[in-house]
Parts: structure tokens; C-alpha cells; sequence
């Protein structure tokens, strides 16, 4: 995944020309893939490698993942994802889990931010406390 | 009780209505101490980052899609996937009074079995140097105890002054010694003996050295009676390379503790090149691109930010001081190397031990050609200055002169004045270890020599002398002694009384009978 200095240079320039108004665009990503599988420059699949990483990596940043202890049922969902893209834009994507281990509560991850409302978090933040 | 049941009942009641929100990444790959993590778009430099099962990184490397963290313990449990997550804190350590008198690691968790340490605050590791501003210029000394550096390369408080030499030269005696002299000096103030001082701390940092090696020199601050002014932090060798680089800082933070209460410190860091080595093992697993002698680019940074912290502050600020004694190792005396001119560069004079002097048996082996100490004098005594104000320079000249006196037996009455004096000069300067000399006593010698009551003992006898009149001039001279030590200078009285003494003492000098 590291992919030579080289490759991992030309990934990110293509990476800027991919994100366009703080979203990828997918348009941008099929034609690189087009073009570079055609044209097949000199390590070519390095450069394939890492882009297709970065790319996940942004995807990621405007994807919802909203995790409860039982289904939260369609009306709370449709509550929560209107919150959810008021913060972070029309284009978040999101995926609805159900996670028993959480006890209670709600757990919503969102890139790399974490908002978490879960009984089981606030039992480990009360061990902490007076553990 | 009822305050525990309280505490507990309002903790949970806000737990009930709180969301916790944290930045978390996930473990890419890890490694000989090393995480590499995705995600951690809000970390900071230095942030703590929190692992599974409680374990605690650095995070040192921010990159575009990743972040480098160190552990600071071992990551045997951990494994790719793992979520991790800032936790909003830059690494602090406990700092406080209650330090005096142990050993703790770099995150300052005892090591000595004396239970716990009851901190009066908690002080982030890296910190920004005090400014210009807040600083006022060395004035006061720092009395280390060793004669040849009191009388020619004195060491004033806020200072920092390298010792630099090959291995075993000394080094490291030369800062315990001084560390020594700070507690028997504390000690005699405490004790009403010592008039108008002002305590030092010490905080000696043992950065990759041998356990053993460690054990011995706590042994000797307790032996000494130094430990319950000293704190050691130590970070031996087999420690990750994590914890040593952390070292100095922890020890430094200590150290502005005390400082910030308006109290004077003195640190050693015990010593710099191996820190840096452990820096450049860590930059090499974090992938850093390395330059001179493999070093990673920013190792002068890396000294330079921490020796910017001692400083002596203005009266406003609390009038503390940090004097700092970094120790660095040469190779064959190489000073050129790259670890040794940076830290020349940034501190304020060098005390550069020799190995030849050292198997000569000139011991502490200081070679005065190449030691200086370039903000001290302002700082030194008047009674030493008054003593000692040509000596630097006898012994030089008397070391350039030594070289021809090899070639030629007929010298001329002034060489071979110098070459007398220089080599009584070189033998009171030498000093065991472990036995500091109080400043009364380094005076009454320098003066002696100075008015060449030495002249007429025989080189090989000149320690045996000075060992006896220091032990009569403190039994049988104490009102004179006592007289020097609280004015710190000699008085027209005083000298009076001082030659009086040292004559009354030479009229029964017998040196030893050669057999
Ligand atoms: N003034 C002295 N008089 C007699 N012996 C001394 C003196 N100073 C140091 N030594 C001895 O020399 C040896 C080396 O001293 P020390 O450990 O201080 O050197 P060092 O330069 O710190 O060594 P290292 O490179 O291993 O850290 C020790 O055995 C010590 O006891
Ligand atoms: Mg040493």
C-alpha cells in the first residue's frame, strides 16, 4: 500500500484534481482509472494502488456510520441522518448498524470523529474515573 | 464516604445526558515500537493516543493520511485494526516536591518500591522555553565542590555547561560530585552553618545507560546523603527508545517545577549522545528521511529545545533557575563529530575531560586549554576570582612550556619559575571523587599557592600538604574558616588571619620521608 516515493507523489496530485468541492467526484476517479490502465506509464499499478487508497480514505470522510444497540426503526434514522448531513453536508453517505455490545445508546462515527453516546462508553469512562 | 457517594452520584448523573466525542484512527501496521494509524484527523504533535487495553503512544509523525505513534510500553497486545483514539492531553508527567528523593521513569512512575508519589501538579513534557523577557543574567554560582572548575571554569546558576569527553574519563563523577556539593551545601544552610544560600535541587537523568551503572550512582547520592535533594529520572538501555528520548524532558519538567516556585535547580542529563541515538532509532522505524551521520534533520532541534529551558527567571517571575549539565561522549576526543558541535553550540562552555590526562592520573582529567565557561565569571565568588584570577593561565602556559622543557635541562630562572608552578598548580587540582570541596577551604589553597607557600614542597608531597592543612585549617582554624565562608571574600582582616593560620600550620607540616 505504501507504494514508491515516485507513485505515492503522482496518487496525491491526482487525488487534488479528484476532490472537487470538498467531495470526490467519481467521474474524475474513472476517467484516472481509464487513463491510466490505457495508457499504463511506468508504475502505473503502484500509482493505481495508492490513489484507490487515498480515494477510500476520502470516501470515508463523508461516510456516517451510526451504530446502536437495537434497531433504531425508520423514523428515528431519518431523524438522525437529517442531523448528521446538517453538519456534515448533503453528500454524507451513511450505513445503519445494530451492535448488542454497545448495551444502550448510540455510537455515530463519522471519518474519524467519533461521537459516542453508548452506555458501554460511559461505564469504560466511569471505570476510568474511579478505577 | 459520604464525598466519595457524592462525587459518584454526580459523575453518573452526568454520564446519563454526556456524549464523549473523540477523533479515532485505526492500526495500519505495527511494529519495533511503533504504530502507524489512519485516521486521526485531529491529532496533535505530541498528543497522547490512547490504545486498547490502556496502553498510551505519542504521536510524533503527522502525515497526509497517517499518523506515526510510539508506544510507551510494549504493543505485544496490539494488532492491525485495533481502534485507537486521541485523548486531547499532550503528555504530562506529576512534578512536586515529593520527588525529592526518588527514582522515577519517564513518565515519572516510581521505580525505587517507595510507593506512591503524591504530585502537586502536572507539567506537560515539551514546553516553550521562557523568553528573553522573563530572563535575568547568571549571577549567582553554582558551587560544584571540584576545585579546577570553581577556581577556572566556574559555573553560575541558569548556566548550561557541557561535559564533554571519551568514555571513561569522568563525566559522570563530575556531575555527581557537583550534585554532592549542592546537598552538603544545602545541608550546612539548613543547618544555619552557610549564611545567605539559597538551596539547589538536583535532577540527575540517566538516559540508555547500564541498570547497574544506575544503581551505583543512586547508591552513592544515598551514601552521600545527596538523595533527599535529588531526583533521578532513568531510562536504562533496555527500555524502549520511546521512553529514553522522552527522558530530559520529563527530567526537565521536574525541574521547572521548582523553578516556577522560585527555587534553584541543577539537571544533568546523563548524557545527550546516547539520547540522541535513541531518537535516531525511533526516527528510523517512523520512516524519517536522515541526514549526517544517519541522524534524522532536526537533532539539533531536538537539544537546542531542551536546553532552551534552563534559564535563571527575572525577581518578577519568581527569581528560579534551572542550571543545566549536559554530559555528551566523543570518540577519540573527536569534538567535530556531529552530536558534539551541536550541543557546543547551544550551551554556554564545555568542561572537556581527557583520556590521557585521566591515565596520567590527573584526575577530574579537565584539559583547561579546551574548557571554558563563557557566562560564569560574572557569577564566581570574589574570594575565589580574588585566588584563582591567573591560575587558568599559569597552567597553560606551564602545559605549552612542559612540552620544550622535555628537550632542553638548562632553563632560564622565569620558565623554570612557571614550570615549578604550574606543576604544584596541577597536583592541588587534583581530586578524589566524592569529596567536594567546601569554598573556604578551595580559597585558603589557591591563596596559599598564590603566595607560594607550596614553593617549598616537593611536587610529589604538594597533595599530601594540601590534604593536611585543609584537615587543620577546618579542626583547628574553624573561626577563620567561618569568617571566609560568610563574607565570600577576603578582607584585609581576613587574609590577615588566613596567613597566620596557613604559617602556623607549615611550621608543623613534616612531609612524608621518602623511603
Ligand atoms: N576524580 C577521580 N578520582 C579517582 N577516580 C575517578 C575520578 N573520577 C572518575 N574516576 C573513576 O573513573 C571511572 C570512570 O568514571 P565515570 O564513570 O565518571 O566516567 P564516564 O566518563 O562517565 O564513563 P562512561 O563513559 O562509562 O559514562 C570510574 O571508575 C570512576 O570511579
Ligand atoms: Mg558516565
Amino acid at each position: 500500500m505504501k507504494g514508491s516515493k515516485d507513485a505515492q507523489r503522482i496518487a496525491r496530485q491526482l487525488m487534488k484534481a479528484t476532490v472537487i468541492d470538498g467531495r470526490v467526484d467519481a467521474s474524475v476517479v474513472r476517467t484516472v482509472m481509464v487513463k491510466l490502465a490505457t495508457d499504463k506509464p511506468r508504475g502505473y499499478l503502484g500509482v493505481l494502488n495508492v490513489y484507490s487508497h487515498l480515494v477510500r480514505l476520502e470516501l470515508k470522510k463523508s461516510h456516517a456510520v451510526i451504530e446502536s444497540a437495537k434497531p433504531l426503526g425508520a423514523v428515528l434514522e431519518a431523524n438522525v441522518l437529517a442531523d448528521l448531513k446538517g453538519k456534515y453536508g448533503t453528500q454524507l453517505t451513511s450505513e445503519f448498524k445494530s451492535n448488542p455490545e454497545l448495551l444502550g445508546g448510540m455510537r455515530v462515527r463519522v471519518g474519524s470523529d467519533v461521537w459516542d453516546g453508548s452506555v458501554r462508553e460511559r461505564l469504560v469512562r466511569l471505570r476510568e474515573k474511579f478505577g | 464516604m459520604s464525598n466519595i457517594l457524592q462525587e459518584l452520584e454526580s459523575e453518573i448523573a452526568s454520564l446519563k445526558t454526556s456524549v464523549t466525542k473523540s477523533n479515532v484512527g485505526v492500526v495500519r501496521e505495527i511494529g519495533d515500537g511503533v504504530a502507524k494509524i489512519e485516521g486521526l484527523s485531529d491529532v496533535m504533535l505530541n498528543e497522547m493516543i490512547e490504545f486498547p487495553g490502556g496502553l498510551y503512544g505519542l504521536a510524533l509523525n503527522l502525515e497526509e493520511t497517517e499518523v506515526g505513534v510510539v508506544l510507551m510500553g510494549s504493543g505485544l497486545n496490539i494488532k492491525e485494526g485495533d481502534e485507537v483514539r486521541t485523548t486531547g492531553r499532550l503528555l504530562q508527567v506529576p512534578v512536586g516536591r515529593e520527588m525529592l528523593g526518588r527514582t522515577v521513569d519517564s513518565l515519572g512512575a516510581p521505580l525505587d518500591g517507595k510507593g506512591e508519589i503524591k504530585a502537586d501538579a502536572q507539567y506537560p513534557v515539551e514546553k516553550i522555553a521562557p523568553g528573553i523577557i522573563a530572563r535575568q543574567s547568571v549571577s549567582v554560582p553554582v558551587q560544584t565542590g571540584i576545585q579546577a572548575i570553581d577556581a577556572m571554569i566556574p559555573v553560575g546558576r541558569g548556566q548550561r555547561e557541557l561535559i564533554i569527553g571519551d568514555r571513561q574519563t569522568g563525566k559522570t563523577t563530575i556531575a555527581v560530585d557537583t550534585i554532592i556539593s549542592q546537598a552538603n551545601q544545602n545541608r550546612a544552610a539548613a543547618e544555619g552553618k552557610l549564611k545567605d544560600h539559597k538551596p539547589i535541587y538536583c535532577i540527575y537523568v540517566a538516559i540508555g545507560q547500564k541498570l547497574s551503572n544506575v544503581a551505583r550512582i543512586i547508591q552513592t547520592l544515598e551514601n552521600a546523603g545527596a538523595m533527599e535533594y535529588t531526583t533521578v529520572v532513568t531510562e536504562a538501555a533496555s527500555e524502549p527508545a520511546c521512553k529514553q528520548y522522552l527522558a530530559p524532558y520529563t527530567g526537565c519538567a521536574i525541574g521547572e517545577w521548582f523553578m516556577d516556585q522560585g527555587e534553584d535547580v541543577l539537571i544533568v542529563f546523563d548524557d545527550l549522545s546516547k539520547h540522541a541515538v535513541a531518537y535516531r532509532e525511533m526516527s528510523l522505524v517512523l520512516r524519517r528521511p536522515s541526514g549526517r551521520e544517519a541522524y534524522p534533520g532536526d537533532v539539533f532541534y531536538l537539544h537546542s529545545r531542551l536546553l532552551e529551558r534552563s534559564a535563571r527567571l527575572s525577581e518578577k517571575e519568581g527569581g528560579g533557575s534551572m542550571t543545566a549539565l549536559p554530559i555528551v561522549e566523543t570518540q577519540a576526543g573527536d569534538v567535530s563529530a556531529y552530536i558534539p558541535t551541536n550541543v557546543i553550540s547551544i550551551t554556554d562552555g564545555q568542561i572537556f575531560l581527557e583520556t590521557d590526562l585521566f591515565y596520567q592520573g590527573i584526575r577530574p582529567a579537565i584539559s583547561v586549554g579546551l574548557s571554558v565557561s563563557r557566562v560564569g565569571s560574572a557569577a564566581q565568588t570574589k574570594a575565589i576570582k580574588k585566588v584563582s584570577g591567573t591560575t587558568k593561565l599559569d597552567l597553560a602556559q606551564y602545559r605549552e612550556l612542559q612540552a620544550f622543557a622535555q628537550f632542553g635541562s638548562d632553563l632560564d630562572e622565569k620558565t623554570k619559575a612557571t614550570l615549578d608552578r604550574g606543576a604544584r598548580i596541577v597536583e592541588l587540582f587534583k581530586q578524589n571523587q566524592y569529596s567536594p570541596i567546601p569554598l573556604e577551604l578551595q580559597v585558603s589553597t589557591l591563596w596559599a599557592m598564590q603566595n607560594g607557600h607550596f614553593d617549598d614542597v616537593a611536587v610529589e608531597n604538594v597533595k599530601d600538604c594540601q590534604l593536611k592543612m585543609e584537615e587543620f585549617l577546618s579542626t583547628r582554624k574553624d573561626e577563620v574558616m567561618a569568617k571566609l565562608r560568610d563574607a565570600k571574600a577576603i578582607t584585609e582582616e581576613i587574609g590577615a588571619e588566613l596567613k597566620a593560620a596557613v604559617e602556623d600550620f607549615k611550621k608543623s607540616y613534616k612531609a612524608p620521608s621518602a623511603e
